[in-house]
């Protein structure tokens, strides 16, 4: 249809390059800022370790572990020492350790759970040479497990010269005794929780370089061209919307890894130039290999967060709008950073595939030498798919209709003047109440994860009431603002018999699917973690009623969330978007709600929420009520809740009901279930003619 | 050459509309001078944005040479120029990269953008700041330059949406020359301008667009016949708040 001659899309690139790296503002954050950040941030922070190290040498103390007494004993004697406290004004205390009679230990393990900072294994005598052969234990990115290490190393070389000196001095025969030494490094396999660690630090530094760097061209060269006037311009050229947002995403690109390239060299300049190098790299220094692994990951962050960036500027219509869509997502990024310093969170295949978290983890398992390949390509894999995503959303909405021509035209500002149809029920009503109860929900989770000395009475009961309060009292004061009636915000309408028999079928027979999909992602460390959670709470069911339990875990709930999720924000989603985009978002946000548990993270909770969102989605948009879809709800948690109330009873029947064993359940019952289901789907399209 | 069929263009959101253009028909040839007039808010701008492709028409279409703008949208935008009030220039760029960059992105080969460039660059008198920035540029100088970005590629088409506002007298003659230039070269000119001495005197045809839709249409001398009134001025002061009155 179009030809287009080669080169176009070179000429594009170069177009957005030179007007990109000629604005004074990129110099700044792409030379100036590094080059003056980095060397005050070195003083400032030499200053403080220095301030630090001052305090602390006046404390130092070594735990030296050995493998007997008797090993202890020997090494006393040989060095003419107490291990315990040998304290003067310079000389660090010395605290000997050793197992219990009977207990055995590996010095490795007690060195790597940072209980003692230096295991001395004795392993041999050569009565010809008279030498005592041992072996220091240290851990290679502990400084107080180095600096243990250095110490009785230089401690045994004097105890060697003295030795041969007064040997000589005698004149004695024999030849001196003398130790010999050896050493042992021990790498961790797991992230470590002290100290600072290069492949932790790393990662977040990365974040923010590429985000600093591709944060102001993203704005300048999408939200920009719309504000200066020249974006008509160039979407009236014949140039496919893609092609001209690729040209962009490599101007973005290019000037966020010169950016990071930039932050790199001064970062490092500065870490040599205070000579901080060996506490952050280790003895090996900075090789070739690990400037190209840092080189490729800046690659892919960089690669990441431009077609992010571009997919979100793409949509303000001015400099001002882009900031404020881009803080948010700047913090929101900052947070898989601190996730990747957190102990115990390793790859798995569905972080693999969490974007962002993805690329973190793997920064830090390269960085630590321990990569495993196939969650490292899927995050690869994925992180390049979610950035095609991010782009050709980007293509799709540079430059059309709504962004060349919209908000500050003259139709928003009539229509924001009306007063008639849905600004009775304006989507930001929606949002700001959203806003207002996520904080005070995850606050409220983290208040009750706390909760002790309380009856399991009180326990249910106080997460009851805050469920009433956020999801009910709220909106209903919310919509006291915009006088609206209550029947019409929350939907509280009547429904026909078919919707509420189509609940109670649906609600009968979602569960098992709802429970096969919590299997099916619950990884095995995340339901231990869970049990954990559940013993340290003493949370026993059974101490409390099933009636109780059902009041508080089952109908609450079920009446409240459909209370503020459909009734109130699927109402008003439908009113602003389509019936489809409608129960997509309304189930979305549900299955957000329902990834806190008891002020913890599952994310495997994420699939069985948003299967059950979906279903009362579209209860609620074919009934218009608000009622079936809390029948079909109770239903629901109500089933659930009374397995794992009669679960001792499932498993004595051998009912195939065991989540903890994650057994799944018998495929009679599924198929059964699936059966009800369809009969549930088929009564609530019933239309009486 | 151009064709507008019952060109219609709703503006929706939620359960508001409002009709912007309404079922709009006109045709203009090679060599003419088509002026487009109304007041602000007619629906001038947005049947220009259609035209080209920008904007997506409710109903009804344009067709360019016989090409459909719906169809074929990018084969329509190589044969307009556009010139419009609120195009901007990119400020770190000078007007020579800028025009160039817009020839290549046509398809020109390079010699022969330079050579149109230093041709219509005299015409206008843009030589002397072609490699300035162009945040240093006046609005006039501004102008003239969006003015050559658009000719580069000698479309046969030009769209000119008020191409003289903002412009002092010397600035908006210099534009209204060129026009007249442009209409000697033979190409099609759809102009939507509040400089009605000049549109009286250049337009070979006028249509009068009121709230969406071509109220009048025809020469100069036509329309004075039909309203009674000597200058277009007159016409608008006099008969469109009349109209405005009038509908239902």
């Amino acid at each position: 249809m179009s030809s287009q001659p080669k080169g176009h899309f070179w000429q594009l690139a170069l177009k957005e390059l030179r007007e990109i790296l000629r604005d004074r503002r990129t110099i700044l954050t792409l030379v100036l800022m590094p080059l003056l950040l980095y060397p005050l941030l070195g003083v400032a922070f030499q200053k403080f370790l220095l301030s630090q190290a001052k305090s602390r040498t006046e404390n130092i103390e070594y735990v030296i572990g050995f493998e007997s007494s008797r090993a202890m004993n020997l090494f006393q004697q040989l060095l003419h020492s107490k291990p315990n406290n040998t304290k003067d004004n310079t000389q660090p205390a010395i605290s000997g350790w050793f197992p219990e009679e009977g207990e055995s230990v590996i010095l490795e393990n007690k060195v790597e759970s940072y209980d003692i900072d230096l295991g001395i294994r004795y392993l041999s005598y050569h009565p010809r040479k008279n030498v005592h052969d041992i072996e220091l234990i240290f851990l290679h990115n502990s400084s107080s497990s180095i600096n243990a290490k250095n110490y009785i190393k230089k401690q045994v070389k004097d105890f060697n010269y003295i030795q041969l000196k007064s040997t000589l001095v005698k004149n004695q025969i024999p030849p001196p005794m003398e130790i010999g030494m050896s050493d042992k490094e021990i790498i961790l396999e797991k992230a470590s929780n002290t100290g600072i660690s290069l492949s932790t630090i790393i990662p977040l530094i990365l974040i923010l370089m590429t985000v600093t760097g591709a944060v102001y061209p993203a704005i300048d060269l999408t939200a920009g061209e719309r504000e200066r006037g020249t974006m008509e311009t160039l979407i009236a050229a014949p140039i496919p919307r893609m092609r001209i947002m690729l040209a962009k995403y490599i101007a973005v690109v290019t000037v966020a890894m010169l950016t990071a390239i930039m932050n790199l060299f001064a970062m490092w300049t500065t870490i040599y130039s205070i000579g901080f190098e060996s506490i952050l790299l280790g003895d090996s220094g900075l090789d070739l290999l690990l400037i190209l692994q840092i080189l490729a990951l800046l690659m892919l962050f960089a690669g990441f967060f431009s077609a992010v960036l571009l997919g979100i500027t793409s949509v303000a219509k001015s400099f001002k709008e882009a900031q404020a869509y881009l803080i948010p997502v700047m913090l929101i990024s900052l947070s898989p950073g601190i996730l990747s310093l957190m102990p115990g969170i390793e790859m798995n295949w569905y972080l693999s595939l969490a974007p962002l978290i993805n690329i973190v983890l793997l920064a830090r398992d390269i960085l630590d030498k321990n990569v495993a390949i196939t969650p490292a390509m899927i995050a690869i894999g994925s992180t390049i798919f979610y950035g095609y995503v991010a782009l050709h959303w980007a293509a799709k909405v540079f430059g059309s209709d709504a962004i060349l021509y919209g908000s500050s035209g003259t139709w928003t500002d009539l229509l924001h003047q009306s007063k008639s149809g849905n600004d009775k029920y304006p989507l930001r009503f929606a949002w700001y109440s959203l806003v207002m109860i996520t904080p005070l929900f995850l606050l409220s989770s983290g208040i009750l994860g706390k909760l002790k000395d309380v009856s399991m009475s009180e326990r249910l009961l106080y997460p009851a009431l805050i469920t009433i309060t956020l999801f009910m009292l709220i909106p209903i004061l919310a919509n006291y603002f915009l006088s609206n009636r209550l029947v019409e915000t929350f939907t509280l309408r009547k429904a026909k018999w078919n919707h509420y028999l189509a609940a109670i079928l649906l609600g009968i027979s979602a569960w098992p699917f709802a429970y096969e999909l919590t299997i099916y992602f619950m990884p095995t460390e995340q339901l231990e973690l869970l049990k954990e959670i559940f013993e340290k709470m003493n949370l026993d069911f059974k101490e409390v009623s099933l009636f109780w339990l059902l009041a508080t875990l089952a109908v609450t709930p079920a009446i409240c969330e459909e209370f503020f999720f459909r009734g109130f924000l699927q109402n008003i989603f439908s009113k602003n978007y389509s019936s489809f985009k409608a129960v997509i978002l309304s189930a979305f946000l549900f299955a957000m709600f329902h990834l806190i548990v008891k002020n913890t993270l599952s994310l495997e909770r994420f699939f069985p929420s948003f299967l059950l969102g979906l279903i009362l989605g579209t209860v609620y948009q074919f009934s218009k009520s608000v009622f079936p879809g809390m029948i079909l709800h109770v239903c629901h948690n109500g089933i659930l809740l009374s397995i794992s109330h009669y679960e001792e009873y499932f498993k004595e029947k051998d009912w195939g009901f065991n989540i903890e064993a994650q057994q799944h359940l018998p495929t009679m019952l599924l198929a059964a279930s699936a059966c009800i289901m369809i009969i549930g789907f088929v009564v609530l399209l019933f239309k009486k003619r | 050459m151009i064709k507008v069929q019952n060109l219609t263009k709703i503006f929706q959101s939620g359960s508001h509309k409002f009709t912007a253009v309404d079922h709009l028909n006109f045709q203009t040839q090679a060599g003419e001078v088509y002026g487009l007039l109304g007041p602000n808010g007619a629906g001038k701008t947005t049947t220009l944005r259609m035209i080209l492709g920008l904007l997506k028409p409710t109903s009804g279409e344009a067709l360019i040479d016989g090409i459909s703008v719906n169809d074929q949208p990018e084969e329509v935008k190589k044969r307009i120029g556009l010139v419009s009030a609120s195009a901007g220039l990119y400020q770190w760029l000078t007007p020579r990269e800028i025009i160039i960059f817009f020839a290549n992105v046509y398809g020109i080969p390079d010699e022969v953008s330079q050579e149109r460039l230093a041709k219509i660059g005299s015409l206008l008198d843009i030589n002397e700041f072609l490699d300035q920035r162009c945040s240093t540029l006046s609005t006039g100088q501004k102008q003239r330059v969006n003015l050559v970005r658009a000719l580069i590629h000698d479309p046969p088409i030009m769209l000119l949406d008020e191409p003289t506002r903002g412009l002092d007298i010397a600035g908006t003659h210099i534009i209204f020359e060129y026009i007249a230039h442009l209409k000697e070269l033979g190409k099609a000119v759809i102009v939507c301008t509040h400089r009605l001495d000049e549109a009286e005197k250049l337009c070979n045809r006028l249509g009068l667009l009121h709230k969406g839709k071509l109220c009048h249409e025809g020469t100069f001398e036509e329309l004075k016949k039909e309203t009674g009134c000597q200058s277009l001025s007159e016409i608008f002061i006099r008969y469109l708040p009349e109209l405005q009155l009038s509908r239902p």
